[in-house]
């Protein structure tokens, strides 16, 4: 039962792919795909490392979501809640303001810093209090803080240049990504995902509270390293090769549980799968999108997962509060 | 093998709630712990199962210090039942009791078919096998309360600790909630059980310790502890012990 739905998942994902490779404004038919000459170029220089960050940042997104709602306990966690994302966002606004738009890996670099920052805050200052709360308490500290210094550098930016710089690359894009953010960003986020994947079976025994889950066994602190450090490798890197792009995290483990059930350690696969699907059709449908300019990847999530969240929110509403 | 206290003490937030606690807990009995609320209770029983690490003085397990057991092989061999732990995903019944098993799995890999048998085997025990399919949302208060209850027996432990396990059950679930205690007990657990009524523990209990103020008032046989004389002095008030050979009941003066 379970199986079938993980298969499915993965069919729609490899679908989705392939939807994305051909997608845009010229279709590129799969009888094109080795003919080389410009239509080769644009599908393995542009699409194909495209849908594969596509595809690699739905997914961390997604597993995420999933792991903060099941450490936090709390159904409407996701990565912006902790901070992580508008960090790594502040290390990439630093790097454009001071002219790093023109040197890509010198703004990953500086958003990557800046999430590492985020996570040993996040231990620091969350740490003393323990548990969730003061996880969740921390991060909303860093992400106001982070949050804040970014408007800052915004209203101080030295030219109108510089100001649409940073504001286009904070609202989050797959535009124009191409295969050395892939050799950047890709490897953090594979590590990031798979330290992620091995917290399953605490988040599952923190399903009884805190007290059941160290007469479990479970170490707390471990946990909460855990997660801090692949969450800031996983959503730091996604952030620093894409900007912002938020709501997968929150939606994705909403629209899984219906299927796989609401253990927390069941939902973490499916829910990277279904992020890679979320973010690979809305990329597609972005760029297929009739119009001068493309639609930003990351607005577009966030008008398309709005209502969407109302919806889930009614739902839940019996339940979480 | 006991599961011991050794001049235990322990402050929460700066107030002192366990002072110089000694005592021996013999396995194969129920020992109830009981008191007036901030007696310690809980903090006792916490510091029993190895939760919270005592600020003095040593608990020990089998004559092994606690503080020297690894978390895993603490948890094999001591389960806890937490006072009100409302689950905070709705998962059914089957994947609650598998919870019981996490401290017995490797790192990765399923359940094997001793860890599937005594999760089939501690549904069958609390009655739970004809529901095992059903979440805990859509469970009656007494459904959830053996639920638990199988979570920690499938962790097959040597110990149970149950935090007021009777809290917010009607009377008949109360008396099954009991009676599931008592069988652990014979079959070789040692329980220890924090209780508020007086009877329950009179019906249940082997032995009985009085807690107040986070000292140890009396520990012993049922009928040694609960006489008029320890009760007043542990909750302030008048009791009367009904006997007929064996205490009966104990009712408000």
């Amino acid at each position: 039962m379970k199986m079938r739905w993980l298969l499915a998942l993965m069919l729609g994902v490899v679908t989705a792919f392939f939807v994305s490779v051909m997608a845009g404004k010229s279709f590129i038919a799969p009888s094109q795909w080795f003919e080389g000459g410009t239509t080769g170029l644009i599908l393995w220089e542009l699409r194909l490392p495209r849908a594969l960050l596509g595809a690699s940042i739905g997914a961390v997104l997604g597993l995420s979501g999933a792991v903060l709602q099941g450490y936090l306990r709390n159904p409407l966690a996701d990565p912006t809640v902790v901070g992580v994302s508008s960090s790594a966002a502040l290390g990439g606004v630093i790097a454009l303001f001071f002219g790093g738009a023109a040197l890509p890996l010198i703004v990953f670099l500086s958003a990557m810093a800046g999430a590492l920052m985020s996570i040993l805050l996040l231990i620091a200052l969350g740490g003393r209090a323990g548990g969730p709360l003061g996880f969740i308490l921390a991060g909303m500290v860093l992400s106001t803080l982070a949050g804040s210094l970014t408007a800052f550098l915004i209203s101080i930016a030295p030219n109108p240049y510089a100001t649409s710089e940073i504001v286009t690359w904070l609202m989050g894009a797959l535009t124009d990504r191409g295969w050395p953010d892939v050799a950047v960003g890709l490897p953090f986020m594979i590590c990031g995902g798979l330290i992620l994947l091995t917290t399953g079976r605490a988040l599952d025994g923190l399903i009884l509270g805190h007290d059941t889950a160290l007469s479990l066994g479970i170490n707390p602190a471990q946990l909460r390293w855990t997660i801090a450090i692949g969450i800031g490798l996983s959503v730091g890197a996604s952030v620093a090769v894409t900007g912002v792009v938020g709501f997968v995290g929150l939606i994705v483990p909403h629209v899984v549980r219906p299927w796989v059930g609401q253990r927390p350690s069941a939902t973490l696969i499916p829910s990277a799968l279904a992020g890679a699907l979320l973010l690979l059709t809305a990329d597609s449908v972005v760029r297929v999108l009739p119009g001068v300019a493309e639609v930003r990847l990351g607005v577009v999530m966030a008008v398309l997962g709005t209502p969407f969240f109302f919806h889930l929110l009614r739902q839940i509403k019996a339940r979480a509060l | 093998m006991t599961l011991s206290a050794d001049a235990v003490s322990l402050a929460l937030g700066g107030r002192p709630v366990l002072r110089e606690v000694s005592l021996a807990i013999q396995p194969a009995r129920v020992t109830a712990i009981l008191g007036a609320n901030g007696a310690g209770k809980s903090s006792l029983l916490r510091v029993l199962a190895g939760l919270v690490t005592p600020e003095s003085g040593q608990v020990s397990l089998g004559g092994t210090d606690m503080s020297t057991v690894s978390p895993k092989n603490r948890a094999q061999r001591i389960g806890y039942l937490a006072q009100e732990a409302t689950p905070a995903w709705n998962i059914t019944a089957h994947e609650l009791v598998r919870l019981g098993r996490l401290p017995h799995l490797p790192a990765f890999g399923a359940l094997s078919q001793a860890d599937m048998s005594a999760v089939e085997a501690a549904l069958l025990a609390t009655d739970m096998t004809a529901l095992a399919d059903r979440e805990i949302d859509a469970m009656s208060g007494g459904e959830r309360a053996r639920a638990k209850f199988a979570r920690v027996l499938a962790g097959e432990p040597d110990w149970i600790l149950a935090d007021e396990p009777l809290a917010n059950l009607d009377p008949p679930h109360q008396r099954d909630m009991l009676a599931l205690l008592k069988a652990s007990a014979n079959d070789g657990k040692g329980i220890v059980v924090v209780l508020h009524q007086i009877n329950a523990a009179l019906r249940v209990a082997d032995d009985i310790i009085l807690m107040r103020k986070g000292t140890i008032l009396a520990n012993g046989p049922v009928e040694e502890v609960l006489t008029a004389e320890n009760l007043h002095a542990c909750f302030g008030m008048r009791f009367k012990v009904i006997s007929d050979g064996s205490i009966s009941a104990i009712v408000p003066a």
